[in-house]
């Protein structure tokens, strides 16, 4: 019995234990410093992915039980020395199709992001507040789409939690580069270091969006990627479904195609 | 449709057929995609002229074709585009605007055909653009351009593009017929454009562009030497003493340099495009430059809200500028961009500019939404106010309309 009872009072060391495989993650150091580790660690382990495509659907729902879809394709280039480079193309609705987006993500300031108009044949440079517009009138920000790179936050250790049976990792993050939100909660499963559930919180605090992921498939014995992700917008109720198909990698995309001026050969 | 276009590009098209059939299917994908546009203006003015109505109804088509293949080093397109009116039969016409053949090897590609290049960065005056020519009966804001025959090489070493253009055949902007609106009271001479080079339409133009950027900071310098795409419209005579003069467009060869500029400080966006160029007479200097910033979910709601400044100078004098078919010389722009970011995609843009000097004005609304997924349907409106006969823009003050169109994606 009071073998059993010391065994108990062990556990939650037992559980810290299993994460020395999270460099910098230790019960001594700051909640800063270990929310930082597993962030760190989430990155390293998808680092080596070289580039990647997916096919995108997005159902868009109004609260008022309408709902429309969208449909693109994405183009993830990853950059060893700064932020990888994403380029979404439209397919549907057929009045946008041929619209492209391009990102180029820095670990240390503000993205570049350039928009393709095929009417005009015209490379757009774009503001990099568009970051918190609304992407395709969804609940997606562009903000939420872009790549999380680690120092575009400070984070904050809260404990590990079981999220519908997953064990996770609850970090709360504050982004340090201009946003949409003040701060953002996130759940980090123990497993596998995914993304599994985000809150988001406005400018002035309260609760603006939940973010569900799921549906995770593993590409080349090495990167998690998810097949669905669902927001909810719980001040207006308005929801979004986005779901990621045809996963591809290493197909030998090239920065050129990744640059403003080559947007217009994308397709 | 000028034939030259089409007869400079059938060598094009004869490289790109013997290339396609050797590429066999490795990697190819083709896309075709159209569309169809009903659209009725109504023009608020009559006018003293007889021969000009207050509506009309057109029938526009577009249609694009790309084919990639050889492992998407090269690319075939062709574009084509119409239109059908029911008053100006300049009004009536086709182009095409692709029908070329790109290929790319590393950092360099090459093509070869007619296409369409698009300079410039900002949003109510293209002062840099200009290896396309203008095609203004499709729309008198002067973004709608015609295909143009060239070869372009260009070289990406990063973070930068050397584009480099041999224009073999020019083309005569599009400009409103005796029946069409949107042309000012007098009449232009269909078919009489004058040329300074004695190669008139065969004159060889050159072009070259380099561009790049660097963190916030965006430039392109270019260069053109040619045939003005913009004429000049000189008065002349007619036979007949009884009948007004009417205008000839006159294509003098020109050299432009050019710059363009974007930095991007936080959430606001300030864009610069200049021009030096020589017309027939003297070197003179233009320049627009401006901001544009947006704010999101304006008061709580869905709605973005863009906020549009841009000043418009030209250097040249009132009687230079009178016989050119758009200018800017002191000119304000403030526009409004409303984006609803509701399942509709409904959208809006609203531009204001003023004329400093001769107090002319112009106002335009451009709002649209989509109607299921293969449908949108807009209104435009454009109204013009000049108080001066020195002001370009006061020809147009008897042309103010409302536009409403439906177009069906294919």
């Amino acid at each position: 019995m009071k073998r059993w009872l010391f065994l108990a009072a062990l556990m939650p060391l037992a559980a810290l234990a299993v994460d020395t495989d999270i460099p910098g993650f230790d019960a001594t150091n700051s909640p800063a410093e270990n929310g930082r580790a597993i962030a760190v660690e989430a990155a390293r382990r998808d680092d080596g992915f070289g580039d990647s495509s997916a096919a995108m659907t997005m159902v868009l729902f109004d609260g008022r039980g309408n709902s429309v879809q969208r449909a693109m394709r994405s183009r993830t280039l990853e950059q060893s020395a700064n932020g990888d480079r994403t380029i979404l193309y439209f397919e549907d609705p057929a009045d946008v199709r041929g619209t492209a987006f391009l990102t180029h993500s820095h670990a240390k300031r503000s993205n570049d992001q350039w928009l393709y108009l095929p009417a005009l044949r015209r490379v757009k440079r774009i503001a990099s507040n568009q970051r918190s517009g609304a992407f395709m009138s969804s609940e997606f920000s562009y903000e939420d789409l872009g790549n999380d790179e680690v120092d575009k936050y400070t984070y904050r250790y809260i404990g590990e939690v079981s999220l519908d049976g997953v064990p996770c990792y609850h970090i709360e993050r504050t982004p340090t580069d201009k946003s949409g939100y003040s701060r953002q909660e996130v759940w980090i499963d123990r497993e596998a270091l995914r993304l599994q559930q985000v809150h988001y919180y406005d400018r002035r605090g309260a609760l603006l969006k939940t973010l569900a992921v799921g549906d995770f498939t593993l590409h080349r014995d090495q990167f998690w990627r998810p097949g669905r992700m669902h927001m909810i917008n719980v001040q207006t109720g308005r929801e979004t479904v986005l779901t990621w198909e045809d996963y591809l990698f290493d197909q030998g995309l090239n920065a050129r195609e990744f640059e403003p001026g080559a947007l217009d050969d994308i397709r | 449709m000028n034939s030259n276009p089409v007869r400079s590009t059938i060598f094009a098209s004869a490289v790109a057929a013997a290339t396609l059939t050797a590429a066999g299917n490795s990697g190819a994908q083709s896309r075709w995609e159209s569309e169809v546009t009903a659209e009725a203006r109504w023009f608020v003015q009559a006018t003293d002229d007889s021969r000009q109505a207050s509506q009309d109804q057109s029938l526009a088509a577009a249609t694009r074709w790309t084919f990639d293949f050889d492992q998407r080093k090269q690319r075939l397109s062709l574009a084509l585009n119409g239109r059908l009116d029911s008053q100006d039969g300049e009004r009536s016409q086709w182009d095409i605007g692709e029908l070329n053949w790109r290929y790319r090897w590393r950092a360099a590609e090459l093509s070869v055909g007619i296409d369409r290049v698009y300079w410039g960065v900002t949003e109510a005056l293209q002062l840099v653009d200009t290896i396309n020519q203008t095609n203004r009966v499709d729309s008198p804001d002067g973004q709608q351009k015609l295909g143009q025959p060239m070869i372009r090489l260009a070289l990406q070493p990063g973070r930068s593009e050397w584009e480099f253009f041999v224009l073999p055949v020019f083309r005569e902007q599009r400009l409103p017929g005796s029946r069409g609106r949107l042309r000012g009271p007098l009449q232009l001479v269909e078919d009489a454009a004058v040329f300074e080079s004695r190669d008139e339409r065969q004159h060889v133009d050159l072009a070259a562009r380099y561009s790049g950027y660097a963190g916030s900071f965006e430039w392109a310098l270019s260069y053109f030497m040619g045939t003005s795409r913009a004429p000049l419209l000189q008065l002349q005579p007619t036979d007949n003493p009884l009948q007004p003069p009417v205008l000839r467009p006159f294509y003098y060869l020109t050299d432009q340099t050019g710059l363009e500029l974007t930095w991007v400080a936080g959430s606001w966006l300030w864009k610069l495009e200049a021009i030096s160029r020589r017309d027939d007479q003297q070197r003179y200097f233009a320049a627009t430059g401006g901001f544009e910033t947006t704010w999101f979910g304006v008061g709580g709601s869905s709605l973005d809200l863009g906020l549009i400044v841009e000043y418009q100078y030209d250097d040249r004098d009132s009687n230079r500028l009178l016989q050119s078919v758009s200018v800017a010389n002191d000119d304000l722009v403030l526009g409004a961009r409303i984006t609803g970011n509701d399942f509709a995609g409904t959208e809006c843009l609203i531009l204001y500019s003023y004329d400093r000097r001769s107090n002319g004005r112009i106002a335009s609304i451009e709002a649209s939404r989509r109607f299921g997924a293969k449908w949108r349907g807009g209104i435009e409106a454009r109204f013009f106010s000049g108080q001066s006969s020195i002001d370009a823009l006061s020809v147009f003050s008897n042309e103010d309309f409302w536009q409403l169109e439906l177009t069906r994606f294919f």
